[in-house]
């Protein structure tokens, strides 16, 4: 009997497996296939039904409530009981505990490879904040190994994480926050088995020596180029409400090809479904109403000395924020992103997310750029004859097209621009390194930001993108006036229209800084391609509306 | 009375109560013990959730079931309980045109909390420690109307002293508040919180006063107007015993300023067929005669379970001979026992209700069992305790939840109640067998 092979291939990064170290597209997708969390989201036939965005129970019973004793009227504490019959692929085979719990949060905090969401972890649970500065500081200037980051994470407690016993955790928080539900669905907070302990997190031992929980287990994974996963035989479809295990094989091939290589792959049924680049598929449209993602966006490097710290200035920033041709863009990336819909973008928080408000502080006659007004600020701003500045953008057709556009609307400006392409992991890697920002190593990087829940989500630009120390503010941007409104917001949860005026406040005035410059607006309309073997290929608006590969179902292959 | 329907002679079966004897008044406790349906493998000291109801009052219910059953006469006129609501607000030192027999307490503080005429900024103060019917109701009118609403957290242990709690209702007390609202006794930790006291500060800064009162009637001697408040909403099934899905409402129609000097609220009986189609209803009185029927208002809902409320009538009348003075001293002593029992077995420090001020001590006493403190937030094993008291002891308590001031977590504490028809001997039974229990599983 021929096995059944779901074949992934394309461009996308495929450097790393660790969890820990989502949420990185496309990697959270195979993510899903072997680490579960506690909260999750199943896919729905109907993506207008409020339970396609609502988390669901994965690892735990039930999701707390006041009705099964999982949470008091505070809203500040959840007990979350696991649910039985769940087991690591280890050897000996062990079942998943709240001890594993607990290190995959704590794991989060490590000060190698921190997620670009941990403040949403820091700014809930009580006493993290202090776990990760102190975990920091413990390993200030050296490098540390796996033993040794475990060895702390060991002797260092979370105070806010309370094991009851192998099968119940409390998790008391510092306020009510709504969202934390879909905070604990991130793939970031997967548990960690003991193995972990031995590892660097997001080292390649670790990526080679992953354990699972899903319905399948990386067997074969070379950094950049391949990975296999197989079915893990201790799995078992009655304890997992929303995988399923319908493919014998998960095969990723990764390989820097344009879109057009991959959708004719797809096309001669030589592949399945697209890596790491968005393909639609006009004949299946998506019927939705979810929140579009920031993408792309401008970010500067606010601590860059370069051009003479013009970047530090926010006369310059704003200067720049004039000069680029959004609508020329839109068209640009039309034949790109095929069946979606694009908006210029004009403030941070995108439409259908919540908090979003009609703002463009930096318009320009029908969105076309100007660079006229763009180079008289800069001269205004001691600049007369221009700047000479470093943009980076990682090595995709889509991200390339952008730059260039944005760089030649700069040139127009007066502004030399000196474009660095880098591999789309090693991109990351810069961004995420506020040393090499420091250094100057870019002046303005190419960005994007999807919403990692739907609903409820008030925070998930925002605090991100802008609030001080947060590693998704890649350009270091730093206003206590923003960080102290977006702290008000988070503490308002309660009092809807407090929390809401705060949002907006915080992000005009962070606008009014010009920390980045939003260019559009985007959210697909259409299934991504699907090869013609795919069945039940199920979306998840977690995943960006990306195919579920938990629950794919292929054809039998063909006999001829 | 207000109504579209000719009033009928009440049926007798529709006020029929036992037969409460005379002798009630003097009768000795175990002789009154026995008019309760009790298990007598087991011990009850849980009528903090739900009473023990006795033989006469299932009488009533099967008896009016019976009787009303076939739906052959109009069961509107005594779906309003004219005469049983005439009996029991006499019983409570109120009138029949303040008195309102509810299905539960919740269903009478949702109806009061709809009914206010709150706006968008308006305060309400209140507590963490209410019944989540409470502050569930009130967060749908911030979500609905835009008011906010500040929670005090109470103070716990047995060294609370009513003076630390009216200090923290008058510093969250503002400007835009309109209405205090508090438990009469917490359900958490048992605290009796200065209901007087309460009303009078709410007085002088011209509030609404709203008392969740479902512990109260049957378990104190109560006057419900001298209490001062505006609205007092009371289950019938916890110390009443009177049957599930019983309650009663006290909302103020008359003003006595002895007891509540401020004008009676702007207030809407939502659920209402008898509130006027067209116009209004005549103005709100402003002396001590009531110019309308409010309770008609709120008690004219369409039908209603006419042998329930013949039956928390009986429970009532039955508490009346027995005599209501007798019960609150009787249920007051057994807990001052139950306490000091408690307190002996797993000492002071255990305790979350108070017990050095006298005037907040409940029959409710809420304390932690366990030997290590961090068990105190472990709700596992809290369930596991009382679960275990229950199914290997046939003992019936409940545990309770709830914020302590300054402390992050939230904590789980074990709660016995005591009625008239416990006695010392179960109560000693019961506190060893919670003391062994707590020992093998600290």
């Amino acid at each position: 009997m021929t096995a059944s092979i779901l074949r992934l291939y394309g461009p996308g990064p495929l450097d790393q497996l660790d969890p820990v170290c989502c949420p990185r597209f496309p990697i959270d997708r195979v993510v899903r296939l072997f680490a579960r969390q506690l909260f999750t989201y199943r896919t729905h036939g109907d993506l207008r039904n409020w339970q396609s965005v609502a988390p669901t129970p994965d690892l735990a019973t039930a999701i707390p409530s006041i009705y099964n004793a999982g949470m008091g009227a505070s809203y500040t504490s959840y007990v979350v009981h696991l649910r039985p019959g769940v087991y690591w692929d280890s050897d000996p085979v062990r079942p998943v505990t709240t001890h594993d719990v607990v290190r995959g949060i704590k794991r989060m905090g490590n000060p190698l490879r921190r997620s670009a969401l941990l403040p949403y972890f820091t700014d809930t649970i009580r006493g993290m904040a202090r776990f990760c500065d102190d975990y920091a500081a413990a390993f200030a200037g050296v490098v540390p190994t796996g033993p040794e980051l475990a060895e702390y994470q060991n002797s260092h407690d979370i105070p806010g994480l309370l094991v009851l016993d192998d099968h119940t955790i409390v998790f008391e928080i510092r306020r009510p926050a709504f969202d934390f539900i879909d905070i604990l669905a991130l793939p970031g907070a997967s548990p960690a088995p003991i193995e972990y302990d031995e590892f660097v997190p997001g080292s390649l031992e670790l990526c080679r020596n992953i354990r699972s929980n899903g319905p399948y287990r990386p067997v074969d994974f070379t950094p950049g180029r391949t990975l296999r996963l197989t079915r893990n035989r201790l799995w078992h479809q009655e304890t997992d409400p929303v995988r399923r295990q319908h493919v014998d094989a998960v095969e990723v091939v990764s390989e820097p090809v344009a879109a057009d290589a991959v959708a004719h792959r797809i096309r001669r049924d030589r592949a399945d479904l697209a890596w790491g680049v968005r393909i639609a598929d006009p004949a299946t449209p998506v019927d939705h109403d979810l929140g579009f993602a920031l993408d792309p966006y401008l970010v500067f490097n606010t601590r860059s000395f370069n051009a003479a710290g013009a970047l530090r200035k926010v006369q310059v920033r704003q200067a720049i924020a004039h000069a680029i041709d959004k609508t020329a863009l839109a068209a640009e990336l039309a034949p790109l992103d095929g069946e979606t819909i694009t908006r210029v973008a004009g403030s941070i928080v995108p439409p259908n997310n919540d908090g979003h408000q009609d703002l463009d502080p930096y318009s320009t006659p029908d969105q076309r750029g100007d660079p006229v007004t763009c180079a008289a600020m800069l001269a205004a701003a001691g600049h007369p004859d221009g700047l000479t500045i470093t943009a980076i953008h990682p090595a995709t057709a889509r991200a390339r097209l952008v730059a260039h556009r944005c760089a030649a609307d700069l040139t127009e400006a007066g502004i030399a621009v000196q474009q660095v392409e880098f591999a789309e992991s090693e991109y990351l890697d810069l961004l995420a390194d506020p040393a090499r920002a420091e250094s100057g190593e870019w002046d303005i990087a190419l960005a994007s930001w999807s919403p990692a829940w739907a609903h409820d989500n008030g925070r998930v630009f925002l605090q991100p993108l802008l609030h001080s120390g947060s590693p998704a503010n890649l350009g270091h941007y730093r206003n206590p006036e923003v960080d102290a409104l977006i702290d008000r917001a988070l503490a308002a949860a309660e009092d809807r229209q407090a929390a809401d005026a705060a949002w907006r406040k915080a992000e005009r005035v962070a606008l009014a800084d010009a920390p980045l410059v939003p260019l559009l607006f985007q959210v697909p309309t259409a299934r991504e391609l699907c090869g013609r073997r795919v069945r039940a290929a199920a979306v998840l608006p977690a995943h960006g509306l990306a195919v579920d590969l938990a629950t794919v179902r292929l054809d039998p292959p063909s006999t001829d | 009375m207000n109504g579209a329907v000719d009033s009928i002679p009440q049926h007798p079966a529709g006020t029929l109560t036992a037969d409460p004897s005379q002798r009630l008044r003097t009768a000795g406790w175990p002789e009154i013990r026995k008019l309760f349906a009790l298990d007598p493998g087991a011990i009850h000291l849980n009528t903090g959730t739900v009473g023990a109801m006795p033989h006469a009052v299932l009488d009533t219910v099967d008896r009016v079931t019976r009787h009303w059953a076939g739906g052959l006469g109009d069961v509107y006129p005594p779906g309003m309980y004219p005469d049983h609501r005439a009996v029991i607000a006499k019983s409570y030192g109120v009138d029949q045109d303040e008195m309102v027999i509810t299905h539960n307490a919740t269903e009478g503080v949702a109806r009061v909390i709809h009914g206010l005429d709150l706006h968008a900024g308006d305060e309400v103060v209140t507590t963490t420690h209410e019944c989540y019917s409470v502050l569930s109701n009130f967060n749908l009118l911030r979500n609905r109307f835009g008011i906010s609403l500040k929670t005090i957290t109470l103070p716990t242990g047995y060294d609370v002293r009513a003076e630390q709690i009216i200090e923290l209702f008058e510093e969250a007390i503002t400007p835009r508040t309109k209405v205090l609202a508090f438990a009469g006794i917490t359900l958490f930790t048992g605290t009796r919180l200065p209901m007087r006291a309460l009303c009078e500060l709410a007085h002088r800064h011209g509030l609404i006063t709203v008392i969740d009162g479902a512990l109260l009637p049957g378990m104190l001697d109560l006057d419900m107007r001298a209490i001062g408040a505006d609205f007092i909403s009371c289950s019938g099934s916890k110390f009443q015993c009177g049957p599930l899905g019983t309650g009663l409402l006290y909302v103020r129609n008359k003003i006595h300023p002895e007891y509540n000097p401020l004008p009676l609220p702007t207030f809407w009986p939502i659920i209402s067929t008898w509130y006027p189609m067209k116009g209004s209803p005549p103005p709100r009185t402003g002396t001590s005669m009531e110019s309308d029927n409010i309770a008609d208002y709120l008690q004219s809902a369409g039908s209603a379970s006419i042998a329930r409320g013949a039956a928390l009538a009986t429970a009532c009348e039955l508490w009346d001979e027995i005599g209501r003075d007798r019960i609150e001293r009787r249920i007051m002593l057994l807990a001052d026992y139950a306490r000091a029992r408690v307190i002996k077995c797993f000492g002071r420090d255990a305790m979350y209700s108070p017990g050095a001020d006298p005037t907040l001590k409940s029959p409710l006493i809420a304390f932690h069992p366990f030997r290590r403190p961090e068990d105190a937030w472990n709700v596992k094993k809290i369930h596991e305790y009382t679960m275990r008291l229950q199914r290997e002891h046939r003992l019936f308590t409940r545990w309770t939840e709830f914020d302590v001031p300054g402390s992050p977590h939230q904590h789980y504490a074990s709660r016995i109640t005591t009625h008239f028809f416990n006695n010392y001997d179960e109560i000693d039974k019961a506190v060893d067998i919670m003391a062994e229990l707590a020992e093998e599983m600290s």
